[in-house]
């Protein structure tokens, strides 16, 4: 009994947000779990949710936001059930690399690099930290909007991202630096 | 980014801070993942529509329970509520036998109105003949003490 006109409706709204906005979540999500395929199974919620709910949504023109916030709930959904503790790892990490074929070995130490330093970045950080500096890159939000997202006052906020800034950039500033 | 960190007014530390915010930019520029869409979108599509079944089913079962327990409700309701107007009627035999759904008869009727009736003659006379005897016992009492009296 389905109808084939909200069926392409559907999937054409999907279809849209997973275009504009998919590598966005995705990455926002993979920061935080750290675990790709944790990370896609979310995903697919997101955008579920998100067209369930689509009817809640004053459309802004800040799609991306709206996504992040259901896709920052269902993580920290995820956060508090009860499962095995996974450490970071570069696992996690790795495949966030864009995949372009095939890479020289100096581009592919380059990224190993690069991965490496990410994680420890990320372990470097903690939760609300993460998710300041991941919604602001990633969502490209202004602080107030994070707090919103976040539920928390706009200073505490203000000085997550400050505290993870100073961290990151003893370890990424000052050691390439020196 | 329309926002600055708030916090350091030195520019020193502000540019440093802009510094770290630039490097790990850069990190999360070159690790982006790679979404293959169309496989996304298929995946997203086939989770909501098997969403939208399961919620269908299930809006059906609740459907069915809601009508059972309706029909069974209503059942019973039917079974009890005759006694309740039994109990609720008023006391005028034949619209007791009415309500209870049977013919009243008249000759039985007659016959255990007759019986009750000649219960209570039997109970009276009895009642009676305890009373009578009790006076004589009081009668005899005092006729004793008069002849202890006059004894004396």
């Amino acid at each position: 009994m389905n109808d084939p006109g909200r069926e392409a409706n559907q999937r054409e709204l999907v279809s849209r947000w997973v275009h504009d906005h998919g590598r966005s979540v995705l990455g926002y999500l993979v920061g935080l779990v750290r675990d790709r395929s944790a990370a896609e199974d979310l995903l697919q919620d997101v955008f579920c949710r998100a067209w369930q709910a689509r009817h809640r949504y004053v459309d802004t023109g800040r799609e991306r936001a709206y996504l992040l916030r259901i896709a920052d709930r269902l993580a920290c959904d995820r956060a508090r059930r009860p499962r095995k503790v996974m450490p970071a790892s570069d696992e996690g990490i790795r495949p966030l690399e864009p995949v372009d074929g095939e890479r020289s070995p100096w581009e592919t130490l380059l990224a190993e690099e690069a991965r490496a330093q990410l994680t420890s970045a990320l372990n470097m950080l903690n939760e609300p930290q993460r998710r300041v500096l991941l919604l602001r890159y990633y969502g490209d939000l202004g602080f107030s909007e994070i707090a919103e997202i976040l539920g928390a006052p706009l200073n505490t906020v203000l000085s997550h991202n400050h505290r993870a800034l100073q961290a990151l950039r003893r370890l990424l500033v000052e050691k390439n630096g020196s | 980014m329309s926002d600055s960190p708030s916090g350091p007014n030195d520019n020193a530390e502000r540019a440093a801070l802009d510094e770290a915010w630039a490097a790990f930019s850069h990190l999360l520029d070159a690790s982006q993942p790679d979404v293959a869409q169309n496989l996304l979108v298929r995946q997203v599509c086939g989770r909501l529509g098997r969403r939208t079944a399961r919620s269908r089913r299930m809006a059906v079962v609740l459907a069915l329970a809601a009508s059972v327990a309706l029909v069974v409700g209503l059942v019973s309701w039917r079974r009890v509520a005759p006694h309740r107007e039994i109990a609720r009627a008023p006391q005028g035999r034949e619209s007791t036998a009415a309500t209870a759904g049977f013919d009243w008869d008249d000759e039985l009727a007659d016959e255990i109105e007759s019986a009750a009736w000649s219960l209570g003659a039997v109970q009276s006379e009895v009642h009676g003949r305890f009373e009578r005897a009790r006076w004589v016992q009081e009668e005899m009492d005092e006729l004793e003490s008069e002849i202890e009296l006059s004894s004396l």
